[in-house]
């Protein structure tokens, strides 16, 4: 077996399915697989921990820089204020520069075109990184900080510390926020395999084309999950017709399921027992390793 | 002043656009001069569930940059790879390498280069539409596939909406942000006048529902919530109605799953006018009624003109 073969999971649309299918696939691969990982990287809605019903343990910060300006020092030239592209640095020539901190992303031009070397470098918390154990399986999650507008940073950090581990494992499967911007990319960027989860709505696949869009652009295998399969009102052949706009298919079905749905409020699937629901996600696993 | 009123979820799929669709065409129906914002600009959908609509004008957004290297004089020494805080440059075969999806165009590695061969380049953030519809004006972002600076296509998106009508002092605009809590979402909050949150009855939904609200209230906006789905999972209606209460946030009511919801949309019918009477329709207007009655008690709606 090929080592740390990494699977994406995403799908454009919010709640289409992409966390609970990204857990329990983790759960079902870890009866093919030794070791599993799976990387939480919807830093803004982190919830696996919940699907999982898993107690999380704070495994570090995740920083980004800050200026701090020593006052005393500063000539009060306003080049800072000037080249600061988030206009978080103001004030005029011959004021003290103010920094409006919810603006500043951190980029550092500040620190690197002060005159006077008087801007030093402070380190702002913007997220915090979680790790949960569950026999074979092990789970990395990230979460931005409410107020903070850097989530492809937070994004970034989480897949770069998950990555680190790769060689441990067999599987990684990686679970993406919603969306089709630079936050996917990053996170999906070491996927070997993307599974695109979405659901039988006009919503889901205009969403759903915008992913393949981006995965094309990626170059990145990408199979479709519809989940929901045969929901009430839903309409599947918008679907099986964007699977083959984009030279793709749908390789796996999920049906409409209260039981699933039961699973999902009780939130603690690595405990689930319910043979029907994990049947559906052994089966989707075994698919997915066919497909590698 | 235009009413503003953002409409959150923090995590997807929760009924954001179901709802915001709704307040459009209720706002409008009531002759207000409204507009409906998509701030979801990653995958915006306000106007699939509005029926779809007459595109009247595409703007391309052209306010995002990205450093180019000139590698005839590059002489590898890395330093930019270093000083980008955002790991946009990469260590590719021996050359500084731009991964352009995470490169913010900041300047801090051109500032950096001791050969002075780091330029930017404009590159296009992504797409304004505007969309004709029979309930009123859409407007819409569309970042470019991969791009970074959702924030700053939804500022624009924002500022381009209040002119679409001249910015009478009456009109409405209802924002629906993308789901989560990062810079896409904050630009979609700043500066509006009330925020819906809508949950599922679920942990997760109200964990994620926390988070946004930790948001809301740095910007000390008027916050009320939507129980979407309520009946799904009736246990955690209650927890989610003791924070609620606990928080001083107007629930402003609980919507049925109903499966009028997504035929509407199967339909490209808005929900009122393809099942008005039906049980999530009528939820949906008792909503509105709640929500212009907190919207008056706040002295807002007068900004509405009403």
């Amino acid at each position: 077996m090929r080592r740390h073969v990494v699977i994406g999971v995403s799908g454009g649309k919010g709640g289409s399915g992409k966390s609970t299918v990204a857990v329990n696939l983790a759960i079902s691969l870890t009866r093919y697989a030794n070791r599993v990982l799976l990387v939480d990287s919807d830093v803004e809605s982190p919830v696996d921990h919940i699907l999982l019903g898993l107690e999380r343990m704070k495994i570090g910060d995740i920083e980004a820089f800050r200026p701090r300006i020593i006052e005393e020092k500063c000539i009060k030239c306003s080049r800072c204020v000037d080249n600061c592209p988030e206009h978080a640095l103001v004030g005029l020539p011959g004021q003290l520069p103010v920094l409006m901190g919810e603006l500043c992303s951190g980029c550092k031009v500040c620190f690197y075109v002060c005159p006077m070397k008087v801007i030093i470098e402070d380190r702002v918390s913007i997220g915090s990184l979680y790790e949960m154990v569950h026999e074979n399986l092990k789970v990395i999650q990230g979460e931005l900080n409410p107020g903070f507008r850097q989530y492809v940073n937070v994004t970034v950090d989480t897949i770069d510390v998950a990555m680190k581990l790769r060689d441990e494992f067999d599987y990684i499967v990686i679970d993406t926020a919603p969306g089709t911007g630079a936050s996917i990319y990053a996170a999906l960027s070491p996927a070997d395999l993307v599974l695109a989860v979405t659901e039988p709505t006009p919503l889901g696949a205009n969403d759903l084309s915008m992913l393949l869009g981006l995965m094309r652009k990626m170059e990145k295998k990408t199979y479709i999950v519809l989940n929901k399969a045969d929901m009430p009102g839903g309409k599947k052949d918008l679907i099986y017709d964007v699977a083959e706009r984009y030279n793709t298919s749908v390789i796996f079905e999920i049906p409409y399921s209260e039981q699933i749905m039961q699973v999902y409020f009780r939130g603690h699937m690595v405990k689930t027992g319910d043979d029907g629901v994990r049947k559906i996600f052994d089966d989707l696993a075994r698919k997915v390793l066919d497909f590698l | 002043m235009p009413l503003q009123i953002v409409v959150v979820s923090g995590k997807g799929g929760t009924g954001k656009t179901t709802l915001s669709s709704s307040l459009v065409y209720l706002f409008g129906a009531q002759k207000f001069p409204t507009v409906g914002i998509d701030a979801d600009v990653e995958a915006p959908d306000l106007i699939l569930a509005l029926g779809g609509g007459k595109l009247i004008n595409v703007e391309e957004i052209y306010e995002s940059s990205i450093a180019t290297i000139d590698y005839m004089r590059c002489t590898k020494c890395m330093e930019c790879i270093n000083a980008c805080q955002f790991r946009a440059i990469r260590n590719l075969k021996g050359y500084p390498d731009i991964i352009y999806e995470l490169c913010e165009g900041c300047g801090t590695c051109a500032i950096v280069c001791p050969e002075k061969v780091i330029s930017f380049k404009r590159i296009m953030t992504g797409r304004i539409e505007v969309y004709q519809t029979r309930y009123g004006y859409i407007v819409t972002g569309r970042l470019e596939l991969g791009r970074r600076n959702s924030g700053l296509l939804v500022d624009i998106v924002r500022n381009k909406a209040r002119t679409i009508l001249g910015n009478p002092d009456n009109q409405v605009l209802i924002i629906d942000a993308a789901p989560g809590i990062g810079c896409p979402v904050i630009s979609s909050i700043v500066g509006t006048d009330y925020a819906i949150i809508v949950s599922e009855p679920t942990e997760s939904s109200l964990n994620s529902a926390r988070r946004v609200f930790e948001l809301i209230k740095h910007f000390n906006i008027p916050t009320g919530l939507v129980i979407n789905k309520y009946d799904i999972n009736e246990s955690f209606v209650k927890i989610i109605e003791n924070w609620v209460g606990n928080n001083g946030i107007d629930l402003l009511g609980k919507i049925p799953f109903d499966r009028a919801v997504p035929e509407s949309y199967a339909s490209m019918i808005p929900l009122l006018e393809f099942a008005r009477n039906s049980s999530a329709g009528q939820a949906v207007l008792r909503i509105y009624e709640v929500l212009l009655e907190k919207l008056k008690a706040l002295g807002k709606l007068s900004k509405g003109g009403m």
